[in-house]
């Protein structure tokens, strides 16, 4: 565990107005990490993802992301919203989508600089879309719009990564080439995402927070090779260990898993 | 057509209509398109309709109160650049009242406009100008005003593309780069009520969202870019303001009126002209 934690949040309170969202949610990402925010719809998961961003403010408790307020990091993290809120309509080639991603400061003004047309590209390149960058946005099937907004996180050169719902309404075989992209991310950069499946996710994560209101940590267990392979294939079958009490105040976060 | 280029070599005020409606055009194409992509047509249509209430104020300053240096436009633009000032605050620290405050806004305008206007001599003319356009009275000091307000719009969009584009496509994902959203959205809403102001003198306070927003919509039909979008929607902006000049030179029609009617005709068959063009490609 490294003494640096990527995000942490401390005894949070959030309510929409007289509604509860979330309730003394304590938990920590850590350098490395590839964490699932799981739960039912409505439970919280974006919004603890909002909070981790800096985008909502807890009227209780403590958010900090790496080391410092939200609002002071959140220039180091690469955001991916859910694809559907995008709209489709709107005339943005690729390269426009990703280049956005460049973009600093309170008023930036002028073009962009050569820099960022490479970033943009290198990170285009990173999720294999780089074929893609002079075709509108509107044009691209599903699993192509979820690349090309990883991409656009990319290029903000972050040292970690927040995507909500990466895999929303992709069918399996697009999620599983998501999965993977994600999975290979992980190696250089903490990559926190909100999902709403729970068997599928459990493969690529190394943890999985469980929102419902309140916050606590399943521990992902691995099935015995043999077996996995026997019933699901060579990719194998982690497991989520969903044993905790979801109606329980005091489970939070805190590392019980062995 | 060639009666109206002969006019137009022979009268000083057509030429002057002629680059006051190129002028807002050209403006009207290149802010319209944000305001269309935003979806934030109301309040353009809001921020034209409370600069009535500017021009109004103006107006009897100027006749009642003898301040000779102040013109209508002027009015406008203040209170145009305090209405769009006020939008972007509410909207972005009070988004649940936006709705209420845009139309507030729109009917308070007006209502004072009118009041300013009752209580000043000889307004029936010029309260009609206002409503619904006259580029017949378009002089040399208003073609100046126009150009310079030309310059500071057409000058933010291209100093600002970038973050403006970032917070019409994706307004989180700009805040989460360090965008002022608000400090933007005041901007982009302060051009659009700069573009309102230039669009006046051609179509009135009331058409005027219909300039901003139907040769805009036409152009997103071809275009992939949204500076190709600007480009197309300002070229064809001019087209109309032009072609519904000559149409109520020719046929004594009221110019403002004219060219909406034109710029609706030409939207409503491009859309046509699309969705059999996409059923067609899609029927192979």
């Amino acid at each position: 565990m490294s003494d640096n934690p990527v995000v942490t949040l401390r005894n949070v309170d959030f309510n929409y107005g007289a509604t509860p969202a979330l309730k003394n949610v304590d938990c920590t990402v850590h350098d490395g990490d590839f964490v699932s925010i799981i739960g039912p719809n409505g439970g919280g998961k974006s919004t603890l993802l909002r909070l981790m961003l800096g985008l909502e403010k807890p009227q209780r408790g403590e958010v900090r992301l790496l080391g410092t307020s939200p609002r002071r990091s959140r220039l180091r993290v690469g955001y991916m919203p859910q694809h559907l809120q995008i709209d489709a309509s709107f005339p943005m080639t690729v390269d426009d989508v990703v280049l956005m991603g460049r973009l600093s400061g309170p008023l930036p003004w002028g073009p962009y600089r050569a820099s960022d047309r490479t970033a943009a590209a290198d990170a285009l390149s990173a999720c294999d879309a780089i074929d893609l960058r002079d075709r509108p946005f509107a044009s691209l099937s599903g699993g192509q719009r979820q690349r090309v907004l990883i991409a656009r996180a990319l290029a903000c050169e972050p040292a970690v990564l927040m995507l909500d719902e990466p895999t929303a309404s992709l069918d399996p075989a697009v999620q599983d080439e998501v999965y993977a992209l994600l999975k290979r991310l992980n190696e250089t950069m903490t990559v926190v995402i909100v999902s709403h499946d729970v068997s599928v996710v459990s493969q690529h994560v190394n943890r999985v927070f469980c929102v419902n209101i309140h916050v606590s940590e399943h521990c992902v267990t691995e099935i015995p090779d043999e077996i996995s392979r026997l019933f699901y294939g060579p990719a194998g079958l982690r497991l989520v260990r969903h044993d905790h009490d979801h109606t329980h105040d005091h489970l939070h976060g805190a590392d019980h898993c062995e | 057509m060639s009666e109206f280029v002969q006019a137009v070599i022979d009268h000083a005020f057509l030429r002057h209509a002629l680059l006051a409606g190129v002028l807002a055009a050209v403006a009207s194409g290149v802010v319209g398109t944000f305001v269309v992509t935003r979806r934030i047509t109301v309040i353009a249509g809001s921020l034209a309709h409370t600069v009535l209430g500017g021009m109004g104020a103006a107006y009897w300053l100027r006749t009642v109160h003898g301040v000779t240096w102040l013109q209508p436009l002027h009015g406008a633009i203040v209170t145009a650049l305090v209405a769009a000032v006020i939008i972007a605050l509410v909207r972005t620290h009070w988004r649940e009242r936006e709705d209420t405050v845009i139309s507030a806004l729109w009917a308070v305008g007006m209502a004072a406009g009118v009041l300013f206007l009752f209580q000043t001599p000889g307004y029936k003319a010029d309260l009609m100008t206002y409503l619904f356009g006259n580029l017949a009275l378009v002089d040399v000091s208003d073609l100046r005003l126009l150009a310079v307000l030309d310059v500071l719009v057409l000058g933010g969009v291209l100093l600002y593309y970038h973050p403006l584009l970032a917070i019409c496509y994706d307004e989180e994902f700009a805040r989460l780069r360090g965008v002022n959203v608000t400090l933007a959205t005041t901007l982009l809403l302060m051009l659009t009520a700069l573009t309102i102001v230039t669009l006046i003198y051609v179509v009135g306070v009331v058409m005027v969202i219909a300039l901003v927003t139907l040769p805009v919509s036409a152009a997103g039909v071809f275009a992939r870019r949204l500076w190709q979008m600007m480009i197309l929607a300002a070229a064809l902006s001019a087209i109309l303001v032009v072609s519904g000049l000559a149409v109520s030179y020719s046929a004594d029609l009221p110019v403002g009126a004219t060219t909406i009617l034109l710029a609706a005709g030409v939207y409503v068959t491009v859309q046509i002209g699309a969705a059999l063009f996409r059923r067609r490609r899609a029927g192979r």
